[in-house]
């Protein structure tokens, strides 16, 4: 049987239970929600530049509420020992963990595409004509926390302190990322578009490429005792 | 013939602690070997390393004539396994649970072998049910049909009764019988020597990482005794 | 039961410490001799220049550490023998305390070079962001928990975390680029029209400071596998009991 095949029935049994209880899917949505607001009192957006404060914001709203959609995705196979009868099935366990990046990915950019309707709601933001950039660099960002975050999780939840450790991994790690999507996204609410901002595009693929390589190297022996 | 599963100097240390210190064991086809052991003796590291969850440190495990850490993604195909805990998703319903291993298995006709095994397991008229509305028994039951959904040639039991109250344990004897009727070779560990004798051809005692004793079940009368005997003298 | 020959190993350190603390002595004297009285007094920033020559002998000590570290973890993942996760921890431990120390000694140079204590500046942040990652590797060991995970996880972040470097290099240099700044580093002012006694107080520096690092590596390396014996013998006490 293919890699693949075992990796469409992780996925769709993910995607099953997480349908069912909607737990990880709401709170996410209403995370945001809340990290939206905050940093609305907080800086008070209506009177400052959108493109420098809104991109931050929003960027923020994702990373919290990827750190949160992560952990419980991750907690949910350590239950019952769930992960150990994945690691049973006649497969190799690198499939393991591009199955458990797909589920997360599907994951948070439905709670991201929540997200950002929100944000374009309460913030009024302007984007016509820009939104393939916007889903470029979104998509692209994405990525590249589900790759770190899905090595970073499954150490986390065996931890001791179990989801406290995945925050404080993954935002030191994250930073680069942070910094390129916040500079593309800003440019894009300012209606510069992409073109000046190739550079950190570059930036984030070789990111993503960096982390996914190194997440399916090491997953094997995150796993294995 | 060779025998299903050979372990030979099997050792497994964790940083600077022992786990298992040369285990050398060989359980013919078919046979039923009951392993007792106080706690930390080793009897769930032992299960772990048969199972391919855990690598071995040194000497090598053979199930089905091949060597588990060459080829342990095929071989795991073979392999059923009941463990402390369920490895199932409490927010699908038992149904769903077994199709799912069953497809991660590659079964032929899914739905059909679920409705199988959920038979053999006395489950069936609750397949539809959600499992984290099931007690510790019927859980436990679940787990072992998802264990025989591929029809393995080799099942590994850890522990099976600990958990359950006096009925669901003495229902579980039936089970594991049917089980072991349908799936070959049988290595279960166990606290529980009546029962653990009463299914077994063979009975053994391991203790600090090694196997202390190894005897057929038919002549048991005095195991109780060179167990507790074994035991005593050294701990763990 | 913990079958152990690191007794030979650990008293063959013994014999190394008893060469390198003295050699190592030596050098720290020399150093604070050539930072205080050989080198001059730079006309511009004055004495406050001289924590340079601690500042940049500590930052290069905490890239061997780290390097250190991401090669004990390679050779973890592939050997897992237990000996490359001592030195591992041993290494990400002290190689935060000279990182801690470039932390340290940077605002207080840089209050009177640039007139701030904090510039976002590419070269610091990186540093800021290493030791972050290396702060929460060493949190990942303490709250990790009991067993033989927290080393094969430690392992992971420590080489996820030293190949993350080029990426974190190149990003907070070019957000530092698209932003006004208050005064930039300049090449001159980093070795570039150095004098040369003030590179040979900053090589001596870095010869001590790497001596230094020797020292306290085989400190916590001992130390390491004293409390890993102990937590082997406290187990099997336990158990006994």
């Amino acid at each position: 049987m293919s890699a693949a095949r075992h990796i469409a029935l992780i996925v769709a049994k993910d995607l099953r239970g997480e349908l069912r209880t909607k737990e990880a899917l709401t709170s996410t949505v209403f995370f945001s929600l809340l990290v939206l607001l905050v940093f609305n009192f907080a800086f008070d957006p209506g009177t400052r530049d959108l493109s420098v404060v809104g991109a931050g914001i929003l960027w923020i709203a994702f990373l919290f509420g990827s750190i949160l959609a992560m952990n419980r995705l991750m907690l949910d196979e350590r239950e019952d020992a769930r992960l150990e009868g994945l690691m049973l099935c006649p497969m190799e366990r690198t499939s393991l963990y591009i199955a458990k990046c797909l589920s997360m990915f599907l994951l948070l950019s439905a709670t991201e595409i929540v997200t950002l309707v929100l944000f374009v709601v309460f913030f009024n933001v302007p984007l016509d004509g820009q939104f393939g950039a916007l889903a470029l660099v979104v998509v692209l960002g994405t990525i590249g926390l589900v790759a770190l975050g899905t090595t970073l999780a499954t150490m986390s939840v065996r931890t001791r302190t179990r989801e406290v450790m995945l925050p404080l991994l993954l935002i030191p790690f994250a930073v680069p990322l942070l910094i390129a999507c916040v500079e593309t996204t800003g440019s894009i609410l300012a209606g510069r578009g992409l073109a000046e901002e190739l550079h950190w595009l570059r930036l984030l693929i070789a990111f993503d490429a960096l982390f996914l390589a190194l997440g399916y190297l090491t997953f094997p022996a995150l796993l294995e005792e | 013939m060779q025998a299903t599963i050979v372990a030979r100097g099997l050792g497994k240390r964790f940083g600077r602690h022992v786990g298992l210190a040369g285990v050398e064991l060989e359980v013919p086809r078919g046979e039923f070997l009951t392993i007792f052991g106080p706690n930390g003796a080793g009897k769930t590291t032992l299960i772990r390393c048969l199972s391919t969850l855990a690598r071995p440190t040194t000497g090598t495990v053979e199930i089905l004539g091949t060597g588990l850490v060459s080829a342990s993604a095929k071989i795991r195909a073979r392999i059923g396994v009941v463990s402390h805990e369920s490895f199932l998703y409490g927010q699908l319903t038992a149904r769903e649970n077994l199709l799912f291993y069953a497809r991660m298995f590659g079964v032929e006709q899914p739905e059909t072998r679920v409705r199988a095994v959920a038979d053999m397991m006395q489950l069936s008229n609750r397949l539809d049910d959600q499992v984290r509305a099931f007690s510790r028994g019927l859980v436990q039951r679940c787990s072992i049909a998802r264990a025989l959904v591929h029809e393995p040639d080799v099942l590994l039991f850890d522990e099976p009764f600990s958990g359950l109250d006096p009925l669901a344990a003495t229902r579980l004897v039936d089970i594991l019988r049917a089980a072991h009727d349908a799936g070959g070779t049988v290595v279960m560990t166990s606290h529980d020597l009546r029962r653990g004798i009463e299914l077994a051809d063979r009975v053994a005692v391991l203790r600090r990482g090694k196997l202390a004793h190894i005897q057929p079940a038919s002549t048991a009368d005095d195991f109780e005794a060179i167990y507790y005997g074994l035991v005593a003298e050294g701990g763990r | 039961m913990s079958a152990d020959q690191a007794d030979t190993r650990s008293s063959g350190g013994i014999d190394s410490l008893g060469t390198l603390v003295p050699i190592g002595f030596l050098a720290a004297l020399i150093a604070l001799w050539a930072a205080f009285l050989y080198a001059p007094t730079e006309r511009i920033e004055g004495n406050v220049q001289r924590i340079l020559y601690m500042h940049v002998p500590a930052a290069m000590t905490m890239y061997v550490a780290y390097s250190l570290v991401f090669l004990a973890s390679v050779m973890y993942l592939t050997r897992r023998d237990s000996r490359w996760d001592e030195l591992a921890a041993a290494s990400a431990e002290v190689g935060t305390v000279f990182a801690t120390t470039v932390l340290i000694t940077g605002p207080i140079w840089a209050k009177k070079a640039w007139g701030t204590y904090w510039v976002w500046d590419a070269r610091l942040t990186t540093t800021l962001l290493l030791w972050l990652i290396f702060c929460a590797y060493l949190m990942l060991r303490t709250y990790g928990g009991a067993g033989e995970h927290v080393a094969r996880y430690c392992a992971v972040v420590g080489i996820i975390g030293f190949a993350d470097l080029p990426i974190i290099h190149y990003s907070v240099q070019w957000w530092r680029t698209l932003h006004p700044e208050p005064k930039v580093m300049t090449q001159g002012s980093m070795g570039g029209g150095m004098e040369t006694s003030m590179f040979l107080a900053l090589a001596l520096g870095t010869v001590a400071a790497l001596m230094l690092f020797a020292v306290l590596l085989r400190l916590r390396l001992r130390l390491e596998r004293m409390e890993r014996r102990l937590e082997v013998a406290g187990q099997l006490l336990r158990s006994e009991g």
